[in-house]
């Protein structure tokens, strides 16, 4: 039962993880038709931000600059790259964002060295705490939390705010939208900012748990293709969905018979491909694009 | 419109890539001159184990700049050849390959895994170049996939574990022990010699979870750890892994709840896990600190080591410095860089450098030489920028902990 | 009017082979050397292979390292388990191609239903099971450590067995190398290179590679006329597969070591980026690419930390400026100047209306097949 519980909870802080990853990449896809392999880009910078502002101001700086710094760095990349890329065949967006993806890994590898980099915690926070018959690290479920609170200040934002109901629309009909007036090329921008930053954020705040390294962001982008691809594409609760059941399967998969916990969540996804292309929440019009 | 007629095309356009190649490629820097000795140092510096492969780094220079100071080896100066395995076996093999091929070695050094020690291995045997492994601690490099041109200097996987028994075994022997360990035949090695001295005392193996290279969660394996609470918690991770897993493992309680072995240890791991390092057991082959007190070679070679990089240097660094060093002196005997003629007098030479007298085993080349046992220090009492992290518990002697001949898998003759 | 005799193809065939048999002499020039020579032989065998499915095809395959790494392994397995004593190279060879080849029609099967991002996906999510597995059954593959010493093997010609780690006969060549630099190993993949590359230059003129175009640029139209789109789809993936298969034996038995990296997604990823960096839908796009990119990798690596990020540059220049990649943007430039001699063929003619309708399901990864009056439809 300990067993069981322990693992219950180190799946959802992993997949809290993927979520939050994932959140960013399906919305960019909903709206932009933007497959980004250079999503992981986004973590990895986000983390490395969040390392240097760190140790020089702190943890919180950390995780206030990692977002900000990871936006910008995603507008930019908006404007002067990607642009020409949006609605375009799935084959050409997976290369230039790939290249990027390896862009972006070699640079941070050429700044900071490939050695694996710790990130500077306070001692408070590397306690454990009792959750009666076990003991777990005070950091996770502080993450786990924290990734949770701002889960839910995004779905807000596509929920309430104008923007956010471009969004929505724009997955459903991106060409109604424009003949309806909307500034979808506005809202493009801030929804890949607002993307991106998620999973800046979250590249900070979740470095702690797995450390810092050139290739962390790639490294968690495959798995977070597979719960895209489980929860649909464009679909943001599909994300969530999708996150944490892979998550738990793979923590629980890892109690169970470990060696079989990384094939399992990628034969989901190859069955989900197979059986029902559009995932579990997505829309079925997606697909036909 | 017709298809496109690619015919002289194929000519030119063959030209020109060649030539845009030719804007690329190097005037042949490092060629295979018969002026110097080219060695290739094959070594990890990206990847979990980069810190260790640094300090090789460092370590090889060094040795190279003192060597061609004092006028080289046989009057030629030594030229390194640099690469990165990335503690992958293909990339390991693919750089050994460039280093003899494109640049002309003579010997290949470095390394920190058992498994690229081993590809490596192969290839230079393939080659016909010589192999002075560094910092591969598994037993296969010089038994299950021991070979001719290849020598260990380092201790190995038995000898760790026979140190580290002996010095525990009243204490430890009949409590219950759970394993971490990482997934590779550096992994399998310590764990079956550790768990082959210490079961039969009565140790029961409660676990043996095994983790791949490079893993940076182990909150799974803790858990576990955590609920089957064990007398003794051994960790037989390196490298960031073993920072990574060991930090980790304070957060989930274990550095209170029970002893903790790490098999194997170097001066940066320690570094890396600050305070939760305090009190745990290891081995290391060579310890900055306590051999410089007793042996000279080993003060000078601190002394400089200090004096060019301003920190001190790991137990890997000082195994690539007497690697060169006993190149060098075996070349000079032989002289000559033929492996044919090496391998005979690297199987009988003696020397005495940094930690009294050793040599090589002629049966399976494994380095005759000390094993530490060593008990980490708290944080606060660590000096010298905490690399003085540890105080030592026993040293055991080469000869009295070597894995007996008769149980070699090893046989040189056809390796 | 038929096609004019003579489209080039004897041509063609003297020159790659010349240019076959001098390239490790102008490579050594260039501070390469012969092992590295065969090696990209070697590997651009798997890049010709994978620019059938993405160039001609149009699918971008994301998990070929499960064809290259998985004819490796079997074909080491192979000489390790049933042939410890008389090692037989085609047999091993031909051992992993077939492997790949079923593999690849098992995958392909399943995958050639979906599209686009889909396709890739999907290939990668069983790239990725088996890369898994692979690391995980320690006992069969060796885990992370890989298969590091298998026996060597021979080549099997008439009565005579032939060590393919012979060298030539010692003949100085001055800045290009010596003769005996050059190994047997080099013979035979140039022989086999040289035989994929002519098969393959006919297979993309037949009307089995006119339907794949035409396909690939309107799929709706191609099932009207009658073809079923998925079948052809299915045999250019199993083709594909089976020469990156081929690829990947002979590669690990040169080597002497196969590791669970020959199955990774930088593998896979590396196939792609020689590929476009050479030109897809060309026939020897693929091999520059291939070449370029390894003889950067290795000599760059000599100098440079950071080369895989000029590597990563060249690829994002590449894909933003020359979409035909540096063959192709060679070919169209000089083509231009030549098209305008040529009249068309009337089987040229029905694939051109084929595919003169603009946007469809599956638009082609680099641009437009050569044409300047074509008008882009994008």
């Amino acid at each position: 039962m300990v067993a069981l519980s322990q693992a219950l909870l180190n799946g959802l802080v992993l997949g809290l993880i993927y979520v939050a990853i994932a959140v960013g990449l399906t919305i960019v896809f909903g709206t932009l038709r933007l497959v980004n392999f250079a999503h992981g880009a986004f973590y990895a910078i986000g983390a490395y931000v969040g390392l240097v502002v760190a140790q020089q101001a702190g943890l919180w700086w950390g995780f206030l600059a990692a977002p900000i710094a990871v936006a910008l760095f995603a507008v930019v990349l908006d404007r002067v790259l990607l642009r020409p890329f949006y609605g375009k065949d799935a084959t050409s967006q997976i290369l230039v964002t790939f290249g990027i993806a390896l862009i972006v890994e070699e640079t941070l590898r050429l700044i900071f060295g490939s050695t694996t980099q710790q990130y500077p915690m306070p001692a408070a926070l590397t306690t454990s705490v009792s959750l009666g018959a076990f003991v777990y690290p005070a950091y996770r479920l502080l993450f786990a939390g924290f990734v949770i609170v701002m889960l839910v200040l995004v779905w807000l934002f596509i929920e309430r705010t104008d923007y956010g109901l471009i969004v929505r629309a724009g997955v459903r009909d991106r060409t109604m939208v424009q003949l309806l007036g909307g500034n979808i090329r506005q809202a493009s921008t801030i929804v890949f900012a607002l993307g991106a930053a998620i999973a800046g954020l979250v590249g900070a705040a979740a470095s702690p748990i797995y450390s810092i390294a050139p290739g962390t962001g790639f490294a968690f982008l495959v798995p977070s293709f597979v719960v895209v691809v489980v929860g649909g594409l464009g679909s943001f609760w599909g994300a969530v969905l999708g996150g944490i059941l892979i998550g738990e399967l793979q923590s629980l998969t890892t109690l169970v018979f470990a060696p079989g916990a990384n094939v399992i969540i990628y034969l989901c996804m190859a069955l989900v491909l197979l059986l029902r292309p559009q995932g579990l929440l997505g829309e079925s019009e997606v697909i036909r694009q | 419109m017709t298809h496109v007629p690619s015919t002289s095309r194929g000519r030119f356009i063959g030209g020109a890539a060649a030539a845009s190649a030719a804007a690329f490629g190097f005037p042949g820097i490092l060629s295979a001159q018969s002026k110097q000795i080219v060695i290739g140092l094959n070594v990890p510096q990206s990847g979990p184990y980069s810190d260790q492969g640094l300090d090789q780094l460092r370590a090889y220079n060094l040795a190279i700049d003192q060597v061609n100071k004092s006028g080289g080896i046989m009057g030629l100066q030594v030229k390194a050849s640099v690469g990165d395995d990335q503690t992958k076996a293909d990339v390991a093999v693919q750089n050994a390959q460039n280093m003899i091929d494109r640049d002309g070695a003579v010997m290949i050094t470095g390394g920190s895994s058992t498994g690229t020690a081993v590809a490596v291995s192969g290839l230079c045997q393939r080659k016909g170049s010589l192999f002075m492994a560094t910092l591969t601690h598994g037993d296969d490099t010089t038994n299950q996939a021991c070979h001719k041109h290849t020598f260990r200097r380092y201790n190995d996987a038995y000898m760790s574990s026979q140190a580290l028994a002996r010095t525990l075994i009243s204490k430890y022997g009949t409590g219950t022990w759970f394993h971490i360990t990482a997934d590779y035949s550096w992994g399998w090695s310590v764990h079956d010699n550790l768990a082959a001295v210490v079961n039969p005392k009565g140790a029961k193996e409660i676990a043996y979870v095994k983790l791949k290279l490079g893993t940076t969660d182990f909150s799974a394996a803790l858990s576990q750890a955590q609920a089957a609470k064990p007398d003794v918690l051994v960790l037989t991770e390196f490298g960031a892994d073993m920072v990574n897993c060991l930090n980790q493992a304070a957060t989930f309680g274990l550095t209170k709840s029970c002893k903790i072995l790490v098999p194997l240890v170097d001066e940066y791991m320690a570094k890396g896990t600050k305070d939760n390092f305090t009190n745990v057991v290891s081995t290391a082959p060579f310890y900055w600190q306590y051999h410089e007190k007793s042996y000279n070679e080993a003060k000078t070679f601190v002394r400089a080591f200090y004096d060019r990089y301003k920190t001190y240097p790991s137990n890997g660094a000082e195994c690539a410095y007497v690697n060169i060093l006993v190149y060098k002196k075996a070349v000079e005997r032989a002289q000559s860089t033929d492996p044919a003629k090496l391998i005979p007098i690297l199987e009988t030479m003696q020397w005495n450098l940094t930690k009294g007298p050793e040599h090589f085993r002629k049966e399976d080349h494994q380095g005759v030489n000390s094993v530490l046992v060593v008990e980490g220090l708290p944080e606060a009492d660590r000096g010298e920028g905490g690399f003085a992290y540890a105080k030592v518990l026993e040293e055991h002697n080469g000869p009295g902990v070597m894995a007996p001949l008769d149980g070699l898998v090893c046989k040189m003759e056809t390796a | 009017m038929t096609r004019a005799r003579g489209d080039g193809g004897v041509r063609f065939a003297i020159l790659s082979a010349a240019g076959i048999v001098l390239f490790p002499f102008l490579f050594h020039a260039i501070n390469g050397y012969a092992g590295l020579a065969t090696q990209i032989l070697m590997v651009s065998i798997a890049s010709i292979g994978f620019n059938l499915l993405l160039g001609y095809t149009g699918l971008l395959s994301y998990g070929h390292a499960m064809f290259y790494g998985g004819g490796g392994y079997v074909a080491a397995l192979l000489l390790i388990h049933f042939m410890p004593d008389h090692p037989n190279l085609w047999l091993a060879v031909f051992g992993g191609t077939l492997a790949a080849t079923a593999l690849a029609l098992v995958v392909g099967a399943l995958a050639v239903r979906l599209y686009g991002i889909y396709f890739a996906l999907l290939t990668l999510a069983f790239a990725q099971m088996i890369f898994f597995v692979v690391e995980q059954a320690e006992g069969i593959t060796g885990g992370d450590d890989g298969i590091q010493s298998f026996p060597n093997a021979l080549l099997p010609i008439g009565p005579y067995n032939i060590d393919l780690g012979t060298a030539l006969p010692a003949f100085d060549l001055g800045p290009f190398g010596n003769l005996s630099d050059i190994k047997l190993w080099y013979v035979l993949t140039a022989v086999i290179l040289y035989v994929v590359l002519i098969g393959m230059r006919a297979l993309t003129r037949s009307q089995f590679g006119e339907v794949l175009t035409a396909i690939r640029e309107n799929e709706e139209r191609s099932s009207l006329i009658g073809f079923n789109a998925s079948a052809y789809r299915l045999a250019a993936f199993a083709i594909s597969g089976a020469l990156t298969g081929l690829s990947g034996a002979l590669r690990a038995l040169y080597d002497g070591t196969i590791s669970v990296e020959s199955v990774g997604i930088d593998r896979s990823g590396s196939f792609v980026i020689y590929t476009i960096i050479g030109g897809v839908q060309t026939l020897l796009g693929p091999i520059a690419g291939t070449g370029i990119i390894m003889y950067l990798e290795s000599v760059l690596s000599a100098h440079l930390g950071y080369w895989r990020l000029i590597e990563g540059l060249i690829f994002v220049a590449v894909i933003v400026f020359l979409p035909n990649g540096i063959v192709g943007t060679i070919r169209r430039n000089y083509l231009a100047r030549v098209a305008k001699e040529r009249a068309p063929s009337s089987r040229a003619l029905l694939a051109e209306s084929l595919r003169a309708r603009p946007g469809g399901p599956t638009q082609s990864a680099g641009g437009a097949e050569a044409g300047p009056e074509r008008l882009k439809n994008d």
